[in-house]
């Protein structure tokens, strides 16, 4: 399922190319460092087919581009979603 | 009127009282309020590891075997990038801007630096998960999610005997929790403190019921709530309690500061001004002059998560430092008009379930229309 993969300070980076492609939408958000505040954001676009897991045992994000739906003046070419929001459209 | 009208699904399955659930970030409120028969949920963002376990510890040996939870916000996404990176993306105009706040208010450069530089999402997600693992490790009854879906963590919290709860602002977040079993859905309308969604708590509660029904699923009505003309109406529209959150900020027990207490009391609804300048989300806080120097003429649109609250961090803290109280401002949805006075959290608790039995009698014997 999964291709060639890196490690890095980010966390494990491997290719699934299962999703890659796929159109998805995303429930975002996160935590505002520094204060009480978060902020949920929603997302649209493409899954890169990226997929970034973090600890043990891991929780896994997906890499959402091309976006068609996402927060007014976002000003990033891509995000990275809980795979557990992330919602694939079904052909 | 046939049975308890205060003993909803949500009293039978959790063991309180009364169903109203209060969210406040100090322990003692939560103390108070799950002991008056609601449930306490604390909100644990931010507080170190160490700080967290020992509230919880705190509040487990105030309220015995009664239900109280934990609030985390575990990131649902991050942007790539390091810190660095980021920075070098907030153009120089508004950095020029937060100078003119600083020297044309007085504000003075912040001492610190921040004990925490968690704009990273490694940094991020680990200390979710370490707080995740200590609300499962110490047995919390409940976890509530305040960002995305907690799905991911059902199996491994009802093993560990921890209840599931996600905050949602969209019917479309609702249905797939509902769908992923998810214990309570918390319908949080736009009335609310903090980041607050789209939809106004009257519309999005009764959708999300008709979303939730035949599940186990339980519905919360959040956003705008302070008195038990709102819990009557909530319970109306088929959710089974109440979610609150500002109307403890002004409770005895609070440990917001008494000047802001003061300014809770003294608000109007629309002192709850939605800004995007803390974070570059809208959230709905008291007015302050922060908010207001973010609407002047000549303010540029506050950035993008999570440019904007890299950008404005340091005057944050220089204010917080300063002690500059009219710079100063917290969360706070619009049911400020429902604070009058700063009362304890139990009496707050019972006002609200007498208030909720007056309505609730006089709609059973005041027939409206027809005969």
């Amino acid at each position: 399922m999964t291709g060639p993969a890196s490690d890095g300070d980010d966390g494990h980076v491997s290719f699934d190319v299962s999703v890659a492609g796929k159109r998805a939408e995303a429930d975002g958000g996160s935590h505002v460092p520094g204060t009480n505040f978060a902020a949920r954001q929603s997302f649209a676009g493409t899954l890169t087919g990226r997929r970034m897991e973090q600890g043990d045992p891991p929780w896994s994000f997906l890499e959402l581009s091309d976006l068609t739906e996402k927060p007014e003046g976002f000003a990033h070419q891509s995000v990275w979603c809980h795979e557990g929001d992330v919602y694939i459209e079904q052909a | 009127m046939q049975g308890d009208p205060m003993r909803t699904r949500l009293c039978e399955e959790y063991g309180c009282e009364v169903p109203i659930v209060a969210f406040a970030h100090t322990r003692d409120v939560i103390v108070a309020v799950t002991n008056a028969g609601g449930i306490g949920i604390l909100g644990g963002a931010g507080q170190t590891p160490e700080t967290l376990r020992a509230n919880i510890h705190w509040i487990q040996e105030r309220v015995g075997d009664k239900p109280f939870g934990v609030d985390l916000l575990v990131p649902a996404s991050f942007v790539e990038g390091n810190r660095e990176e980021l920075e070098e993306m907030i153009p120089q105009d508004y950095r020029d801007f937060v100078e003119q706040l600083h020297s044309g208010n007085d504000i003075p450069q912040p001492k610190d630096t921040p004990e925490s530089t968690s704009i990273s999402s490694p940094n991020l997600i680990r200390e979710a998960r370490e707080a995740l693992d200590i609300v499962l490790e110490e047995k919390v009854p409940i976890f509530a999610s305040g960002l995305g879906s907690p799905a991911f963590i059902l199996e491994e919290a009802h093993a560990a005997g921890t209840k599931v709860w996600g905050l949602i602002g969209l019917p479309r977040q609702a249905r797939r929790q509902v769908e992923a079993g998810v214990d309570v859905v918390i319908a949080q309308g736009y009335d609310s403190g903090g980041h607050s969604g789209t939809i106004g708590t009257f519309t999005l509660v009764p959708e999300i019921v008709e979303i939730a029904e035949g599940s186990d699923t339980l519905v919360l009505a959040a956003g705008g709530v302070s008195s038990g003309k709102h819990l009557a109406a909530a319970l109306a529209m088929g959710a089974e309690g109440i979610w609150t959150g500002t109307i403890w900020l002004a409770t005895h027990e609070s440990d917001t500061a008494m000047f802001l207490k003061q300014r809770l009391i003294d608000a109007k609804v629309e002192d709850a001004v939605q800004s995007r300048a803390t974070s570059g989300k809208p959230i709905r806080q008291l007015r302050s002059n922060w908010s207001e120097a973010w609407k002047q003429k000549d303010a540029p649109e506050p950035l993008q998560m999570p440019l904007q609250g890299m950008l404005v961090g340091g005057i944050q803290r220089a204010i917080r430092e300063a002690d500059r109280e009219d710079w100063m401002t917290t969360p706070a949805g619009q049911a400020v008009v429902g604070i009058h006075e700063i009362k304890p959290a139990a009496q707050l608790v019972f006002d609200i379930v007498e208030e909720a039995l007056d309505r609730i009698e006089s709609l059973a014997v005041e027939p409206v229309g027809g005969d």
